[in-house]
Parts: C-alpha cells; structure tokens; sequence
C-alpha cells in the first residue's frame, strides 16, 4: 500500500509551488494518474498568466503568437525538469532560470543563423503572425534586468536577503519586518528584531545597488550577464 | 516614495485584487534608468507572485490545459517536448493538423500515402515517436511547414527522462494518449494508436524509414 492520499482541488490550490510538485511526483510513484494529472492543470493553470505577462515584457514587440509558444515552453519545460528531480525545493527558481534561457535563447535563434522561423519581412502585409523584426543586439539588454535583481540579491547577508525577497514578493517593510521576525530565534546575523525602519534601509541600499546594476548592463550590454549561463535545466 | 516605488504598489495592488494589470501601463509612464528600475522590480515580483486561484471553468478553455496535457505526454512518451511543441508551432502556423499532414506528405513526395505520413505525425504530436528516428528529411519539411529549424525541432524532441518515462507510461496514457479521431478508422496498434511504425522488414516502405529509420 502506497500511503497516497488524493486531495481536493481546494488542497492543492493551497499548496506552494513545491510541495504541489511533490505531490504530483508522489502521485505518478502511487500510480495515481488522475491525482497526478490534477496537479499538474494546477501547477500549470496557476503559473501560466504570470508566465505569459512576463515573456510579453520581455519580447516586448513580438506576436502574440510567439509570446504563447514561449511561455508554454518555460511552463513545460520547467515542469518536466523538476520531474527529472533536478530541483527539489526550488521550483519557482528553476522556472525562472528557464524563463529566462528560453528568452534569451529566442533572441539568440533570431541574431544568429538559426533562426526559428520567417522574419516578419518574408510575411509583409501579416503583422498580426508575426509582428515586428528582430531588434538590434543592443536592444535586447533589457533581457538581463531579472539577472541585476539576482545579483543585487546574492551581494546581500542572508538575512537582509530574506527581507528583500519579502519586499520584491509584495509585502510592505512593516510586514517583512513582521515575518522574518516571527519564530523564537532571530535569522542568522540579527542580534534585534528588524523594524520597518531597518527594512526601509537594506531596500534603500538594494535599489541602489540594482540601479548600478542596470546602468552598467545598459552600458555594456555584457554577455557575461547573459542569465543563461550556468544553466542546467 | 518614489516614482517608481508608488507604480509598483499600484501594480501590485492591482495584481493581488485578482486583476490583470499590463506592466506597459506602468513602465511606459516613466524613463530611462527608473523605466528600467520599475521594469526589473515588477518583473522580480511577478517572479514570486503566487500562483494564480484555480478555476476549472476558466482552466477548461484556456491553453494552460493544452500545456498540462501535453506535459503529461511527454513525461510518458518518447519525443521529448514534441508533444508541447508541434501543437504550438501549427497553432501558430495557424494550419490545421490535416493540413500540416497533407503538406508534409508532399514535400515527402508522399501525397498517395498521406494517411500513413499522418499516422505517424500523430504520433509525433502524441510523444509516441522515438524522435531519434525521425529523419532530417522529415524534419526539414515539417519546420518549413510550421516556420521552426530542423535542428530546434531535433533538440526538443529530445527524450525528457527514459527511466522516468517508463515509470509513468502506464499510469498516464490511459488518461492522456487519446486516439485522434481523423484517424480513428485506422487500425490500432497495441497501445491504441494508429498503425505506424508495425511494418515488417519486408513491409517496410520509404515512409517507415524516413519516420524510423533515423
């Protein structure tokens, strides 16, 4: 007997990202097809408007056409990878990671010579298909902007850094503040519970840092920013 | 507060009230670095939103069912993302699925055996081919059909995990691998699909080697 227990659909829409992955591999161990496949429309249905604002963003001027092939792309292939166990515990981050590989390997398909398909020239009068021409290489640095928030991330102590991915995540200083104080201990490197103030501080210095970032991306337009290096997915 | 820390609250706001706030209405109001800046800042949040609340009845017509699917082939067949990708591409293509078949079958000079060129694309689309079988013949024609390189059409139908495919062959394709019904009146083979891929050697014709033979 397997233990599996199948949960309602109200259970898995409140389950994080990871443990709804957990489940549907526990699901496909227990031979459980239905139950697997359940989480899989929830992952996936809850995860693919997000994933389609973002692509858009970053393709910017391309069909919707494009846009849709893309965002289905991160959203399978991000699936599928965490399936091989590649990224247990960190689901979101894979995604992204894919995200932004398949971004950039997109713009690299249309600079270099192995494009995908026809250039919007070779469609003239259906823009509506296939939108508007490749853009210039120095166009596209915008595609590493995810890429300066990680860096100013991983320059940041744990603690700060747990803070700001409360902030980017949505919640006011006074709230982040609230919830890595939570708990009997302090995170590593805190000798005084954070305030709103100390929040309002770490951010202030993280958008510093992010501008610095950004700047020196849009001046350099360095491959060696390129996010889809180190890549494993 | 800044410009571009009163935009992102308001995108945020926005977004966590279950609308669907463009990031363009809130960019486009700035420029240069803060452009970039709020950009970067909506994007890292969207990055950590959590995910949107299930609706089947919205998830029953959207294309996030078409993706869960497809990821529930490729996870038990043996063509990689083929299952995700070649629906995509024709979609795009905006061509019909007989249609892509009745036009691969010409570029394969095969218009008098189309019905067996579309047995086997079938199981392209469902997974069900081993895409290291497939010819670069075939390849080409199909990515000139639906505007996608031969060599990118390759890479994806790459196998996602063999050890994992076998584990979830049987528990998935009773769900998933439904026999399409323009070749419903095709003979099944063992797993319920249409006839491809069963010749014998002495059977075998040029349309089994350029979908099998590699």
């Amino acid at each position: 007997m397997s233990g599996f227990r199948r949960r309602s659909d109200d259970e898995l829409s409140r389950l994080s990202d990871d443990a709804l992955v957990g489940y549907i591999g526990d699901a496909r161990d227990a031979g459980e097809a239905e139950a697997m496949q359940r989480g899989i429309e929830i992952l996936a249905y809850g995860l693919r408007g997000d994933v389609v604002v973002r692509v858009r963003r970053k393709l910017e001027s391309r069909s919707d056409a494009d846009v849709e092939i893309v965002a289905d792309q991160v959203i399978a292939g991000a699936m599928l990878a965490a399936f091989r166990g590649e990224s247990v515990g960190e689901f979101r981050a894979l995604l992204n990671r894919i995200l932004a590989r398949r971004v950039a390997d997109y713009y690299r398909s249309r600079r270099g010579g192995a494009r995908e398909g026809p250039l919007p020239s070779e469609h003239a009068g259906d823009d509506e298909v296939w939108g508007d021409e490749p853009r210039a290489q120095e166009e596209i640095s915008g595609i590493w902007a995810d890429d300066a928030v990680e860096r100013a991330l991983a320059d940041l102590s744990p603690a700060h850094r747990a803070v700001i991915e409360l902030r980017l995540a949505g919640y006011t200083s006074k709230e982040a503040a609230e919830i890595v104080n939570v708990g009997d201990e302090l995170p590593v490197g805190l000798e005084t519970p954070m305030t709103a103030d100390n929040v309002d501080q770490i951010n202030s210095r993280f958008r510093h840092r992010l501008r610095d970032l950004l700047e020196e991306a849009e001046r350099s337009g360095d491959p060696s920013q390129d996010p889809s290096e180190n890549d494993d997915d | 507060m800044t410009e571009p820390d009163l935009l992102l609250e308001q995108f945020v706001a926005a977004h966590r009230a279950g609308e669907d706030p463009d990031p363009g209405d809130y960019v486009d109001r700035l420029e240069g670095a803060r452009q970039a800046e709020l950009e970067a800042l909506i994007d890292a949040y969207l990055a950590r939103a959590p995910r949107r609340e299930w609706d089947p009845d919205a998830f029953a017509t959207s294309r996030a069912r078409d993706v869960a699917d497809a990821v529930s082939r490729s996870l038990a067949g043996n063509a990689g993302t083929w299952p995700v990708l070649l629906p995509q591409l024709r979609t795009r293509a905006r061509l019909r699925r007989d249609e892509v078949v009745h036009r691969l079958a010409a570029a394969l000079d095969a218009s008098d055996r189309e019905q067996k060129v579309g047995a086997y694309y079938h199981r392209m689309e469902q997974g069900r081919l081993t895409a290291a079988g497939v010819s670069q013949r075939v390849l080409e024609a199909l990515g000139a059909i639906v505007g996608a390189g031969a060599d990118a059409l390759r890479r994806a139908g790459e196998e996602v995990e063999p050890s994992l495919r076998r584990e979830a062959a049987d528990a998935v394709f009773a769900r998933t691998a439904t026999p399409d019904e323009a070749y419903a009146d095709e003979r099944p083979d063992a797993d319920g699909d249409p006839v491809a891929g069963t010749a014998t050697p002495a059977e075998r014709d040029e349309i089994d080697e350029l979908f099998t033979g590699g």
